[in-house]
């Protein structure tokens, strides 16, 4: 498996006068479950609303679907950060579903906090009924914190 | 099964160390089982390493491979193509598997990824408890099925200590039954509670790791 280089950040040198001018679009990949959206047909406009970053989507028949490596091979191989969304607890058609996604994604976390890339940059949120916009919104929080996260770390 | 648990990141990541290929092997077996060496775990492990070498700005490559047995020769075989192709190895296996690796592969740096600590029961979905400690010379017959070696904390052959605590659970940990406790309440059930009266002779342990190391040979196994 040929890993590609995307040692960036969100700044990247520009060496030809060394200052962190080159701002490269982030990018998120937003997994959620079909049963939190509340109508799917305008979900398909979803990556085209969205115009401060890069935004990929796919839909999980169910969120205990999303398995810890996963989440690790898109951010390893695609995109800056991932936001899982789920239904709440009460909520889950499967019952377990969202208990297993959230313990999941904790562990996820850890792991990323123990090699020292911080726990922003995955992220969870247990919505139901939730519109194309809705969704926009949820990507942007999650994209503010892993920005602040990058400049956090360009800052030490 | 055989237990065993991840090793830390720190660990970890300090072993492979300027390496620039990096092969990790797990084994659908026994760590499998206990989900800390399987193809989910190398599946998971791979892109966590490196993600965290292109945090410190290196650049590496991942490569994964899951054997059906680690423990042996034949399946090992299987990874040798691949093993050529790397400068270093991170075994998920137990400790037997990483061993079976380095002596197929004695040029190659095998390292281990995970801690073969016990030899344990699945009690339930993600709940693993010793059972047995390869002792050498089993004495369950001796206390109704539970094993004093593994279970009790000082493994004691004429128990109970006097500490366990009221609820029945061991004086050193209390999440844990006092195995001698266990055992008296089913040599009662059972109506044989004059059995575990008698003291129990010494116990050998030169049949087990005491004992030195292990080689068995079976002539009628042998071709």
């Amino acid at each position: 498996m040929a890993v590609p280089n995307t040692n960036w950040r969100y700044f990247i040198i520009n060496t030809n006068n060394n200052s962190k001018s080159a701002e490269k679009k982030l990018k998120l990949v937003l997994l959620y479950c079909q049963n939190c959206v509340a109508n799917n047909r305008d979900i398909n406009l979803i990556a085209t609303k969205a115009k401060e970053f890069t935004l990929r989507t796919a839909v999980l028949p169910c969120s205990s679907k999303i398995q810890a490596h996963i989440i690790l091979k898109i951010l390893d191989n695609e995109a800056d950060g991932v936001e899982i969304v789920v239904c709440p607890d009460e909520k889950c058609h499967f019952l377990a579903g969202s208990i297993r996604a959230k313990k999941r994604v904790e562990y996820v976390r850890r792991l990323l906090d123990e090699i020292g890339v911080g726990t922003d940059r995955v992220g969870l949120t247990q919505e139901i009924d939730l519109s194309c916009d809705d969704l926009i919104e949820i990507a942007s929080r999650r994209i503010a914190k892993i920005k602040s996260s990058y400049e956090e770390g360009d800052n030490l | 099964m055989i237990f065993a648990e991840k090793k830390p990141m720190a660990e970890i990541l300090e072993k492979l160390t300027g390496y620039k290929k990096i092969l990790v092997v797990g084994c659908a077996t026994c760590v499998s089982e206990c989900a800390v060496g399987g193809e989910k775990e190398v599946e998971t492990l791979a892109p966590l390493i490196s993600l965290a070498f292109k945090e410190k700005g290196l650049h590496i490559e991942v490569f994964t491979a899951t054997l059906e047995k680690q423990c042996e020769y034949e399946f090992v075989e299987e990874i040798a193509e691949k093993i050529e192709n790397v400068d270093v190895v991170l075994s998920l296996g137990c400790g037997i598997g990483v061993q079976a690796l380095a002596e197929r592969f004695p040029d190659k740096p095998i390292y281990p990824g995970v801690n073969t600590s016990a030899l344990t029961i699945r009690e339930e979905a993600g709940v693993w408890a010793s059972r047995c400690a390869a002792c050498g010379d089993c004495t369950l017959a001796d206390t109704f099925g539970y094993c004093a070696v593994a279970r009790c904390a000082k493994s004691l052959m004429n128990g109970p200590c006097g500490g366990t605590r009221k609820d029945g659970k061991c004086e050193l940990n209390e999440e844990n039954d006092c195995i001698w406790n266990l055992i008296v309440e089913r040599a009662e059930s059972r109506g044989e509670l004059d059995s575990i009266s008698k003291v129990q002779k010494p116990k050998s342990w030169s049949n087990g790791r005491h004992g030195g190391p292990k080689k068995v040979i079976d002539e009628v196994q042998r071709v």
